[in-house]
């Protein structure tokens, strides 16, 4: 026991490199957010405690923002799910081709989301690829307006293009864990191939939906890049709007308040994720 | 319940062949085993019978119904898989109540369906379980009651015992045996284990290679094997080469021997076999085999095993365990006439 003793203090030195690193940067960094959205902490001017940032936030602006970056982050969550759940499907039966489809859509996983929302530009612009292409085959009159509409429909099309090798990845894998010898199961006891995937391998793979669906949502929900360059001139999102209170407006108060925001909205769906993650390895075995 | 009929079965895997032009009738009710050792295509047999595999060729019959593109949903066989293959997700009754499901059956006979399933192997007080919080025993019940109780065509084993211990092994194999006969469902058993297979089955069908070896009931397959592979696998077996000298008499490395099933006309050179109990230590002069010294002693409680050597040939012998025999013996032994088998 005795020689155990000294070991806390060793132990507590030991792990200030990963926990010291959160601290400072992570807690230490919320922390002076905080701080600063009820003005203990001024960057500019005289620190006191006040509401007055907080008053100031809520008006229609802010709550415009939050609907929209809320909107873009449950419809890219599901959105995405909705053509990753099928592709994971058919992409997990050695098919022929089904490697290089799985190779080939891992590509935007790779591109930074900034060019992602440059390059699907290119395409919807007035004058882009698509507009002329319909132009060109006598389906439309006139070049359609699709880039900056007031819904945010390209803002979704490109980050589902964005996110959905990131959710086939989580699914895959989570489809991965099904015994073949399940699914035979289900099958021998007269289980149509439709009844299988909605008795079996959905309910199976509903946890790692959950997981797939919080991460690309915390993702998405705090998104700048895409806004910014794809997005509606009004609403922004959340990201975009503490971007011009801090640059454009020197509000740095206010900005700290949409930053508390957007953290508090964030650690609500990871808390979703771990209680998701705690089921999936709960139902092992 | 129905009659299962394999004609000319073939499934090859690129260039290997797991089932070779396999033909194998089981009736109504009877308790079938495909026994062999792994890669010998038993499974692969089972999986085509369940539909999971297609054969490339070759037909498969549950009475008149040709069932050979039948998918597996529409078969009415039900498995009992080597991993158990409950679902994680759900209860025992809802295991239990799976195949009912599918089936469309009203709720008040699921119900009484599934009551009776679970008394029979014993499982009443744990429907609200997660198979994850039963043991492995318990686990192998929920599976064996999900089969049955869809009411069967035919039944399917896939090695079901070889994750238990062999105590329980033991005594579900029993239970299996007597559920099987309660309920007179038509069964195709799979496994490696020879006792297994000896002690549950109606028949054996001894599998090597993709092909039948040898069909025939329990006390046949062990008692007259036909091959010396099929000796080899049912528990040991001495095998021996020998020339046949007329007469049933075979004139071997390690003695002579009268054989009581040869023809008289049998002839040239031959493989006799038989089993390591059938060996007496000759106490008077009518030794097959002479001078076999002893080389190892195994004590086995009830008998010992040895391991002896006779013109450089070992062979095994079982006695009885208060006989005083130590290493370095010199004995002589008989074959009984009847025990002796000439095997391919």
């Amino acid at each position: 026991m005795n020689e155990m003793q000294p070991g806390r203090i060793t132990l507590l030195l030991l792990i200030i490199p990963g926990a010291g690193f959160i601290f400072l940067f992570l807690s230490a960094a919320i922390l002076m957010t905080f701080l600063q959205s009820i003005g203990l902490y001024s960057l500019v001017g005289e620190s006191h405690l006040t509401a007055e940032y907080w008053l100031s936030l809520l008006d229609k602006t802010f709550f415009d923002s939050f609907l929209f970056s809320l909107k873009v982050g449950v419809g890219s969550a599901f959105g995405t799910l909705l053509f990753a759940y099928p592709l994971a499907l058919f992409l997990r039966r050695r098919r022929f081709g089904s490697r290089t489809i799985g190779s080939i859509i891992k590509i935007p996983l790779f591109v930074p989301a900034l060019v992602a929302a440059f390059l699907i530009l290119n395409v919807l612009a007035f004058n882009g690829v698509l507009n002329n292409a319909l132009l060109w085959m006598g389906f439309i009159d006139r070049p359609m307006r699709m880039l900056n509409d007031t819904f945010g429909w390209n803002v979704l099309l490109i980050q589902v293009w964005k996110n959905l090798p990131f959710q086939l990845l989580i699914i895959a894998s989570v489809l991965e864990t099904i015994q073949t010898d399940i699914e035979d199961a289900a099958r021998n006891l007269g289980a149509s191939p439709l009844r299988v995937i909605l008795h079996i391998v959905l309910p199976m793979s509903a946890p790692g939906i959950l997981i797939a669906v919080v991460l690309v949502f915390i993702l998405t929900f705090g998104d700048y890049a895409i806004t910014r360059v794809a997005g509606p001139v009004y609403p922004s999102s959340l990201s975009v709007l503490m971007y011009t209170d801090a640059f454009t407006l020197q509000q740095w108060g206010i900005a700290a308040c949409i930053g508390m925001v957007v953290i508090v909205a964030s650690l609500v769906f990871v808390a979703i994720y771990a209680r998701a993650a705690r089921a999936i390895q709960g139902m092992g075995r | 319940m129905s009659k299962l009929r394999l004609a000319g079965i073939t499934r090859k895997y690129g260039s290997f062949t797991a089932v070779d032009n396999i033909d194998l009738e089981v009736s109504d009710g009877e308790f079938v085993t495909l026994l062999g050792p792994s890669g010998c295509g038993k499974t692969t047999t089972l999986r085509m019978v369940a539909g999971f595999i297609a054969p490339d060729s070759g037909e498969i019959w549950f009475d008149n119904r040709r069932m050979t593109d039948v998918p597996p949903h529409r078969r009415n066989t039900a498995m009992v898989f080597q991993s158990y293959a409950l679902f994680p997700h759900m209860s025992v009754a809802e295991n239990v109540a799976f195949g009912l499901k599918m089936r469309n059956l009203p709720a008040a006979e699921q119900a009484k369906r599934i009551d009776e399933a679970l008394d029979m192997v014993s499982l009443r007080g744990l429907e609200a379980r997660r198979p994850g919080q039963l043991s492995g025993g318990q686990q192998q019940r929920v599976a064996l009651a999900r089969a049955i109780v869809t009411r069967p065509d035919i039944l399917l084993f896939d090695e079901p015992l070889s994750n238990l211990d062999a105590k329980l092994r033991e005594k579900v194999r029993l239970e299996i045996r007597e559920l099987q006969r309660r309920l007179d469902i038509t069964t195709l058993y799979v496994t490696h284990d020879q006792a297994e297979a000896l002690a549950i089955s109606d028949r054996i069908v001894v599998m090597n290679g993709g092909h039948i070896e040898q069909i025939g009931d329990p006390s046949t397959i062990y008692r007259a094997p036909r091959s010396a592979f099929v000796a080899d696998f049912l528990g040991a077996a001495n095998i021996v080469a020998g020339d046949a000298l007329g007469g049933g008499v075979v004139d071997s490395r390690v003695g002579r021997f009268a054989i009581a099933d040869a023809s008289p006309s049998l002839s040239g050179h031959v493989t006799v076999s038989w089993r390591p109990e059938d060996m007496k230590v000759a106490m008077d002069g009518s030794a097959n085999i002479r001078d076999a010294v002893v080389r190892s002693i195994v004590f086995r409680g009830n008998f010992v095993e040895l391991l002896v050597e006779v013109a450089g040939h070992p062979l095994r012998a079982q006695l009885d365990s208060d006989l005083s025999v130590s290493e370095g013996d010199v004995l002589s032994f008989t074959v009984p006439a009847h025990r002796i088998r000439v095997v391919e």
